[in-house]
This record gives structure tokens, sequence and C-alpha cells, in this order.
């Protein structure tokens, strides 16, 4: 556990407008969670429920980051990331995997579904944060 | 000489004369002296034929005996001969057969003058001996014949009995396939009489379907000539009377007839019960299997739930922790806004908690899994150094905070063969423990030695320590030296099984007051 650590945020990028993160996951509180964070470092969130609404608001907002858990009903993690990557859009756009218990078979499939990084839960916001400005 | 006889010498002569017997008087060379009417009966000459004439000339055989020569030469030595049975000739030419006795007359001086021969016909006599002891072995020979035709016939009788009783119906064929001998069990089994079946042709008794083949099949083993026992695995079926058809198992046999051509003998069986019984056997069989690929079946479906039922058990029982965990590092941070002293007294403890919490479903979940044999494990070739040091950096800080100091040996490049993940678990699991139960000023060592094909790695610590009971069981699910510390008692159960999964082997050593030390061995790449 750390404390009072200083925030690692991007307020801005080159050009002044703020970055836009789409979120995913089937846990309202992990989404709650996942706002706060992003939020306080400066970053407008989307969220979504399942996969499929992550693709519709994908389309809608054409997000910087994706956030996806990567265990969620119907349309999972790795089939968003997937259907993402098809798009000319969304080909280099950072893809940020989440889930509990990763093993090494997991984070094999992760690097081939597409997605340019992964955090393990529980997360530290610490953590995010510095992945996140890795990123973006 | 005078003419007058005595009446002794008369009545001597009447005797002579009336004698069955051949009396003969001869002469010391053998000229007949006298000839009785014995004589002339038994040797067909008269008296005035023989008086005078060399017996032997009359009535020897034309071979000359030698047997006679010597006994004549004894008489005449003044012997007497009794009772000789000899061989003579009638007149006619026929055998005669007599028994003679001879004896020397003597002359009033004593001086030999002659022989005096008595023969009896004993023709008659031998004759009938013989033909006595012909007839008594014809009769004894009758007798053995028809004591061995008896026997023969009991013999026969009873063999015919056997057969026509026998459990299996007997039939016999000849070339042509007419069936030249059956039995009633052969009529029964088919339903013919044994007129008819001796009537008819095998291949009657032969389905019809069949019949076109049956022929050739005949002949062929007719001449192969090599008999055929049952249960060669054929599927025969037999023809009754009345077009019903039955399973069976037939046996042949070749005869060879005198004639030079070859019978046939068939043992048939009817063999419906046994098959109506393999046929239940073997419906039996089948729902017994299919029982058992059901049940079999059945487990894997409850397996699968089970699996099922964990992953999702542990993914929501999970993630509140997660966000618990999040939520109060953000209160930690203070972004939001300061925290007084207490504030962040309840907040570490609200976090320590959920940790805890974390780590006992984990730990739960892990151990069920592997006992229910569904953990899997992705062995890899790691580095020994990095793997010892994610555990070690892992828990330095809870170390420090319990002023514990931590050091390892440095494994060089030893690779071990193991489940990257599940090895951090085990090093965490037991460097935990060694934190956990040393006082501040304490150390906690990783050493690690390398054992042929094998690396053994052992956590050391100047803790507690603990009994010799303790160690025994220490490595049972539950199982918990002391119960203040928390936890569930599962980390160590849950090392041992990972370590063995692996192909390793676990241990400690320990003192109490002094401190423990937690081997386990890993295979070498």
């Amino acid at each position: 556990m750390v404390w009072g650590e200083s925030v690692d945020g991007l307020r801005q990028n080159t050009n002044g407008t703020r970055k836009r993160v789409l979120i995913a996951d089937d846990s309202q509180s992990s989404l709650d969670l996942l706002r706060f964070i992003l939020e306080r470092s400066g970053c407008d969130v989307i969220e979504a429920q399942d996969g499929k609404q992550a693709l519709i608001l994908a389309l809608q907002y054409n997000p910087d980051l994706f956030i996806l858990d990567l265990n969620m009903p119907q349309l999972d993690g790795y089939g968003v990331a997937a259907e993402l990557r098809k798009q000319a859009a969304f080909m280099q756009t950072p893809i940020l995997a989440l889930s509990a218990g990763i093993t090494a078979t997991d984070s094999a499939r992760i690097t081939q579904a597409g997605f340019s990084a992964f955090l393990s839960k529980p997360i530290p916001p610490a953590a995010l944060r510095k992945c996140i400005s890795e990123l973006l | 000489m005078s003419t007058e006889i005595s009446g002794a010498e008369r009545w001597l002569a009447a005797i002579v004369e009336s004698s069955d017997d051949a009396i003969i008087g001869e002469s010391l060379e053998g000229v007949v002296t006298s000839w009785n009417r014995g004589a002339e009966h038994i040797f067909g000459y008269s008296a005035q034929e023989a008086i005078g004439r060399p017996i032997q000339s009359l009535i020897w055989p034309a071979e000359e005996d030698q047997k006679d020569t010597a006994l004549l030469r004894r008489v005449v030595r003044g012997e007497r001969i009794e009772h000789f049975d000899a061989v003579r000739r009638h007149k006619n030419g026929t055998t005669v057969l007599v028994s003679l006795s001879m004896s020397p007359i003597r002359d009033s001086g004593g001086r030999l003058i002659g022989v005096a021969k008595i023969a009896r016909d004993i023709t008659s006599r031998v004759a009938l001996e013989q033909s006595l002891i012909a007839s008594s072995d014809q009769v004894r020979a009758l007798t053995d014949q028809e004591a061995r035709a008896r026997a023969a016939s009991l013999a026969n009788q009873r063999f015919r009995e056997l057969i026509e009783n026998a459990p299996d119906g007997i039939l016999q064929v000849d070339s042509t396939g007419r069936i030249i001998l059956s039995n009633r069990t052969a009529e029964t089994l088919f339903g013919y009489t044994s007129d008819e079946l001796l009537r008819g042709r095998v291949d009657d008794l032969v389905p019809e379907a069949h019949r076109r083949g049956h022929a050739e099949h005949r002949a062929n083993f007719a001449k192969a000539g090599v008999a055929r026992p049952m249960g060669l695995g054929l599927d025969l079926y037999a023809r009754r009377k009345d077009g019903s058809e039955f399973p069976v198992e037939i046996s042949l046999s070749p005869v060879k007839t005198e004639a030079g051509g070859v019978h046939v003998t068939a043992v048939i069986r009817d063999v419906t019960e046994r098959k109506r019984t393999e046929e239940q056997v073997r419906t039996l069989q089948e729902s017994y299997m299919a029982e058992l690929k059901a049940r079999q079946k059945e487990a894997e479906r409850l397996n699968h739930l089970k699996d099922e039922f964990l992953a999702s058990v542990s993914h929501e029982l999970r993630t509140p922790l997660h966000t618990i965990l999040g939520f109060t590092d953000l209160l930690g941070e203070e972004l939001e806004g300061p925290l007084n002293d207490t504030q962040r007294e309840f907040v570490r403890h609200i976090h320590r908690d959920s940790e805890h919490l974390l780590g006992l479903i984990n730990d739960v979940l892990d151990l069920s899994r592997i006992e229910t044999g569904q953990l899997r494990l992705h062995a890899e070739s790691l580095s020994l150094r990095e793997a010892i040091f994610e555990a070690v950096s892992g828990i330095k800080s809870h170390a420090e905070a319990r002023s514990v100091d931590i050091d390892s040996d440095d494994p060089g490049d030893l690779h071990v063969i193991a489940d990257p993940v599940r090895l951090r678990q085990i090093l965490y699991n037991l460097l935990s423990n060694a934190v956990k139960f040393t006082a501040a000023g304490g150390k906690v060592t990783v050493k690690v030695r390398r054992q042929g094909a094998a690396v053994r790695i052992t956590v050391a610590d100047t803790g507690i320590g603990m009994s010799r009971e303790d160690q025994a069981q220490i490595f049972e699910r539950f199982y918990q030296v002391t119960h203040k510390t928390g936890g569930a008692g599962l980390g160590l159960a849950i090392c041992k099984q990972l370590v063995e999964m692996q192909g390793g082997s676990i241990s400690v050593e320990s003192e109490l007051g002094i401190g423990s030390q937690f081997h386990f061995e890993l295979p070498l790449t």
C-alpha cells in the first residue's frame, strides 16, 4: 500500500483535448472505481457494461484508450479486442486488459488477441495510472 | 502127432476162435502160423490166405514202422509187450488201428519158437474218441461261437441303444447325400420318423438358403478326409420337417467304406438354448456398458458443473474484494481529502483484512481445484534467480515493516521446470510464513542447493520454530500451529500439492525457539 503518491495523470494531450477512455466491465463497482481513478487523472470516461455495448460506444465516441475486463458474459474482453483490431480506426489504439488470476497461458492469449498490456486484479491505483500514462 | 486134441486144447481153441480180437501166431521169422476168426474179421484175410505168409506183407503198412521192428526184437528176446498202439492195414487197403499185445511162444523145453500176437481193433474206438473230441471241440466251438455271438449281439444292442439315445442327433450320410443311419434324437430334433429320415437326403435338413452350398461342402469335406469338430464358431442352422429352423452345432467325421467311398458321420446339437443364453448375456453386457457409459457421462457432466461453479464462485467472491481494495487504496492516497491518523488506521485495517480475505478465497479455491484434479499446471523452464527475486521483492516491504531481514542465495543460471505462477505462489507462501513467525530482528534466508538432476530450495527462518508433533502435521489441510495469526491453514497444504504435482517433494526441519527450515525440490531443466 502506498501513501500520498503524486498523481501521474495526463490532463491534456499535445493539442489540449482531454483523453477519452472507454472502460468495459460487467461489475458496476469496478466501473465506478476505474472512473474515479481516470477522472482524477483528467480523462473523459465512457462506460460499457458488456462487450457489445463497448463496440457500439467505441464507434460512437472513438476513444483514445480501451480498458477491458476479460471476464464478461456473452462477448468478453478477448472478443472485443479481436473486433476492434479488425477496424481501421482502432488498429493502433492501445487496449489494456484487466483480469483476476492471470496464468501463463492467459498472458500468451492476451498478447495474441491484440492487447497492448494487461494488469492483474486487484490493481493498485498507482500501478494503473503508471500503465495508462505509458500507453497514452 | 496124434490128432487127439485134449479137452483143454479144444477149449482153448474155442476161446481163440470165438474171440473178437485177432489172435495171431507167428514164427520167429514172422510167418503166420495161426489166424483166428477175429483176425479174419479185423484184417480181412481168411485163415487160408494168411497162414504161411509173412505177416509184414499182409498187414503191415507200406512204410515200415521202426517201432514195430524194435518191439518185435524185444519179444524175440523173450519180452512181453502189452497194449501197444499200432497202425495196420486191412486187406482192402484201409487203415486199421490196433492195440497189440505180444508174447513169446515157447516149446515144452522153453525154447522160443514163435510170437503170439493179440490185436484189438481200436479204429472205431479211436474214431469214436476222435469224433468225440471233434464233436466236443465242435460243441465248445459252437458254444464259444454262440457265446461270442450273444456277446456281440449284446454289445451291438448296447451300442445301438447308445447311439439311439445319444444326447445329440447322429446321422450318417453316404457320398450322394442320402441318409443311411439315424438315431432317435435326430428324429426328435428334425421331427421325422426314422423311416422318413432313412428315405431322405441330408440336404432336406439344411435350410433352403444354404442348400446350394451344402452339397459342395459335403464333397469338399469328404475329399479332405479330416474330422471337423464342433465349436468352430460357424453359425449353422438346420431345418425341421415343419419348415422351422433352429441353430445347431455340427461335428463331422469321415468314415471310409470297404468299397473305397467316404461316408460322413454328423453329430448335430441343438444350441437354441445356448444361443438364447448367450444372447441374454450379451444383452446384459450391453446394458451394463450403456449404464457405465451413462454414469461416466454423468460424472463428467457433474465435474464440468463443479468446474464452472468454482470458476463462477471465484469470480463472484473476488470481484467485490477487488473494488474494496481499490477504493481503500484511493482513500489512502488522500487525493479526495486528507485523513486524520485514526482514519488512516481504519483504512489500513480495512485494506489488510480485505487482502487477507482475498488470500483465503484464493487458497480455498486453489485447494479445491487441486483436489478435484482441475488445477492445471503449465510447466516451463524458469530462471530460478528471477523466481526468487520476484518472491523476495513481493515480501520485502512486509518484512521491513516487521523488521525482519531477508536474504537469498544467488542460484546463478540454474533453471527449473515449473509452473511460473505456482512457483511464485509456493515461494511467496513459505516466505510469508517465515516472516509471520519470526520476531523483530530475526532473519529469513532463501538457500539453493543442487542435488543431481534436481535443486533443493530452502526457506529458513530464525523464528519461533515448532514441535515435533506440529512438524508431522504441518502440511495437512486446515492444520494450524496457532490460530492467532489468522489464515485458514491452507497455505502449506497447497504448497505440498503444488510441489508434488510438479514432481518434487516438500519437508520441514524445525526446533522450538530456534527456527524452521522448509525444503522443497524441483527438477532442473
